[in-house]
């Protein structure tokens, strides 16, 4: 059926898609590299003069370079393929899901849903204890989140190195994303050396590391330096905000952002994503109100929370479900109404009639009827 | 073959390609690193200014120049990118949306409820190092709390699964009053380990040791169970060979499995939760919806379009499913519209079913008489009534 057929495939698009993206990434190196090899035999080839001692050891030393990296893409490679592999194998395995059968077949996604949102969240230890008992270990990406939780605490502890690195060695790709997560750390650790009192480092940082961004980022370069003259104890709206503590969170958030974007990773945990869609599937008015059934996760105050700015769900046709027996009612299981207005399926007052001598008695509102007395009700 | 399967061959075939390719490629890197350093003790060895330095340079590029015959990673590594490209393809055709375009909401989640929720999973399902780990890392303080019963749940479950029936019976006896207010059935449960039980002795300790056993336990054999409980004294003749009687589907594992189930669903419900994790059930709500959502998206996109949320209400119908129907929701097969307190549902004299709104426009005035939009049958808007549809409490 093409709906449960999309089902599967529509969802699970990031668990392909993050290490064949790598992989892309990773034999374009190749490519570099191998430009590298050619040149190399080229000018080996061409040579006119003597080869001298020197030169020949530079050339091994360039040849050492070639090979190291060659084996780092080779390993790279071999890792995603693999990951490629047993994804795909996986989702073979899977299947798709069968009608009425979504809880089932959500019980192992769940693990590993729940497995890549703790590694989001930075809570590496138990993720990692999850992955084994569930192996599931190369169906979560731990080690593209580890790197991402070692800048994320250098950057917690005020240090912005570790995120400057990595943009570095991802320079191009930023660039054409046209990210402005450099300027904002290097403006960040200008705020530092301004906090500490050191104008003169100060600047000539600035001059360094900020110039170039003059332009593209100019309202906020020119506040920059405007925060030269401001200290951090300034009771000044605007140059108070550059010296504050959120500044760091915003800044973690961005380069997370920037990390799962270059990683073709949901800039949300997946775990968030079906829950936002979930809930609001869910939601209906009488989720919310007290007492209700409790099968309905959003009758626990938790849930309530994490719905509580959710829109709530449509229905164009009617679902119905008898109070008594809790089983859908339709043409099947048809329902009645009792002379007051309650409606229950024919089963369920049969059910509690034949346990009462015949009579029907409302468990809500404890009327008794008999059974002639009420009306059938035809609801498409 | 399907999409998934096309993808995973060409995943193989890349694989293989990699490997030849790195090999060859480390292969002849190796080689040109042997040949630089054959010439470099060659230069070492010579005297200075001799005819040996001269040769040098012949002696390189003899090397090189068959060093390139042999050796030519450029062509495994065109093949590499090839296989890649196609695996490309491959995941294209078989993963088609992507997930991220289908936000319902702009905000964050609230993080510690989540938290919460996820701590109340792990340990709902028994998974206590987990649980642990997680209550460690995320710093929630509330742990004890979630632990005790869950350790206490599972600790029964485990003896229900080696066949020790004993705490269970002694749980029930001990919560019996809750049991009995909350109105789960908790009877036929506590027959259905009182029959184990004895189907067990039966089995083991033959027909007088059961038999004690059913006379110990009369009272709690209940009425609601008498047929069954009936039925179950034949089972005395088959003491031995149970698993033949027409007995049998009493005491396969199945009954055991469906007792463990029930077990866990009367000690969740003494705890206000469903057998079913909640966390479970909202997710699984999620992987139906997000297709439904990642599509309108698409469509919208195509026509330049954003979703938009108008009336705090997804803008398209999601059907989840039976397994998803916790409450009735009534929608008028006329408008289309759900029903609400100021607009309930409307029972005909013929038994069809619309809202008081849509009644109203048909009949557009209170004495009028209308037509059923359904059937053949007329009424007036006084002799129609509103109906009211229970919600499921505990």
């Amino acid at each position: 059926m093409a709906s449960s057929a999309s089902n599967a495939e529509t969802i699970e698009t990031p668990l392909l898609k993050v290490p064949y993206e790598s992989l892309k990434r990773t034999t374009r190196d190749r490519k570099g590299v191998l430009e590298e090899y050619a040149e190399v035999m080229k000018r080996l080839e061409s040579q006119k003069d003597e080869p001298r001692h020197g030169d020949l050891e530079l050339l091994q030393t360039q040849l050492r370079g070639i090979k190291r990296k060659l084996k780092e893409i080779d390993d790279m490679e071999a890792a995603d393929l693999r990951r490629c592999q047993v994804r795909l194998q996986h989702l073979v395995a899977q299947g798709a899901p069968q009608r009425d059968g979504l809880l089932p077949w959500n019980r192992r996604r769940l693990d590993r849903l729940m497995a890549d949102h703790l590694l989001r969240r930075g809570h590496l230890a138990t993720a990692a204890l999850l992955a084994k008992d569930t192996g599931i270990q190369d169906l979560v990406d731990t080690h593209i989140f580890e790197e991402a939780q070692q800048v994320a605490r250098a950057l917690d502890r005020h240090d912005c190195r570790p995120a400057l690195e990595w943009c570095s060695q991802n320079s191009t790709k930023l660039k054409k994303t046209r990210s402005r997560v450099i300027f904002k750390l290097r403006l960040q650790e200008f705020v530092e050396l301004v906090r500490a009192g050191n104008a003169k480092t100060a600047i000539q940082y600035a001059r360094k590391h900020l110039a170039t961004w003059a332009e593209p980022c100019e309202e906020e370069h020119q506040r920059a330096f405007a925060a030269l003259i401001f200290t951090p104890s300034t009771s000044c709206p605007q140059y108070q905000e550059l010296f504050s503590e959120a500044r760091w969170q915003e800044l973690k958030d961005l380069f997370l952002a920037e990390l799962y974007r270059l990683h073709s990773l949901t800039p949300a945990s997946l775990l968030n994503i079906h829950l936002q869609a979930g809930l609001s599937a869910l939601k209906v008015p009488q989720s919310l109100e007290e007492g209700t059934n409790k099968e309905d996760p959003l009758h626990l105050p938790d849930f309530r929370l994490l719905a509580a700015d959710l829109p709530f769900s449509k229905h164009v046709h009617s679902k119905l479900v008898c109070a008594i027996t809790r089983q859908r009612m339709d043409e099947h299981n048809p329902p009645l109404v009792t002379p007051k207005g309650y409606c229950y399926s024919e089963a369920g007052m049969q059910q509690i009639a034949d346990a009462n001598g015949g009579i029907f008695v409302d468990p809500v509102t404890g009327d008794r009827h008999e059974m002639s007395e009420m009306k059938k009700a035809y609801i498409s | 073959m399907s999409e998934l399967e096309a993808a995973l061959k060409d995943t193989e075939r890349a694989t293989k390609k990699q490997k030849l390719c790195a090999a060859q490629s480390l292969k002849a890197v190796s080689a040109l690193q042997e040949h630089v350093q054959t010439v470099l003790i060659q230069l070492d060895t010579a005297p200075a200014g001799g005819s040996e330095q001269a040769g040098a340079l012949a002696q390189l590029r003899d090397l090189v120049a068959a060093h390139r015959k042999v050796h030519n990673p450029e062509v495994s590594t065109k093949e590499l990118h090839s296989a890649v490209s196609k695996l490309g393809k491959s995941i294209e055709r078989a993963f088609v949306a992507d997930i991220c375009r289908a936000p319902v909401s702009r905000g964050e989640m609230d993080q510690a409820a989540l938290d919460r929720i996820i701590a109340a999973h792990l340990f709902q399902q028994g998974r206590f190092e987990i649980a642990e780990s997680f209550a460690a890392e995320a710093a929630l303080d509330c742990d004890e709390d979630l632990r005790k019963p869950f350790a206490n749940m599972h600790s029964i479950l485990k003896q229900i699964e080696l066949r020790n029936l004993q705490p269970a019976l002694e749980w029930v006896d001990s919560r019996r009053d809750d049991l009995a207010a909350a109105q789960q059935g908790y009877e036929a449960f506590e027959f259905q380990l009182h029959r184990l039980q004895f189907l067990r002795l039966l089995a083991e300790q033959g027909p007088r040791v059961a038999l004690k056993y059913r006379r110990l336990h009369n009272t709690r054999f209940h009425e609601h169970q008498a047929l069954e409980a009936t039925r179950l004294m034949g089972s005395l003749c088959y003491a031995s060979r149970l698993e033949a009687s027409p007995y049998r589907d009493l005491v396969a594992q199945a009954q055991w499995d469906a007792a463990s189930r029930e077990f866990v669903r009367q000690c969740c419900g003494l705890m206000g939760l469903a057998l079913e994790s909640p966390l479970l059930v909202a997710v699984a709500a999620g992987s139906v919806a997000l297709p439904t959502l990642l599509k309108l998206a698409d469509i919208l996109q195509r026509q330049g379009k954003e979703m938009v949320v108008r009336d705090d209400c997804l803008p398209v119908e999601v059907e989840l499913g039976n397994e998803f129907v916790f409450h009735s929701i009534f929608a008028c097969p006329v408008s289309k519209d759900q029903s609400t307190r100021e607009n309930p549902p409307m029972l005909l004299p013929c038994g069809h079913v619309l809202c008081k709104v849509s009644i109203s426009k048909i009949a557009r005035s209170a004495s009028r008489m209308f037509k059923c939009p359904y059937c053949p049958n007329e009424a007036t808007i006084s002799s129609c009534r509103p109906i009211n549809f229970p919600d499921i409490r505990t």
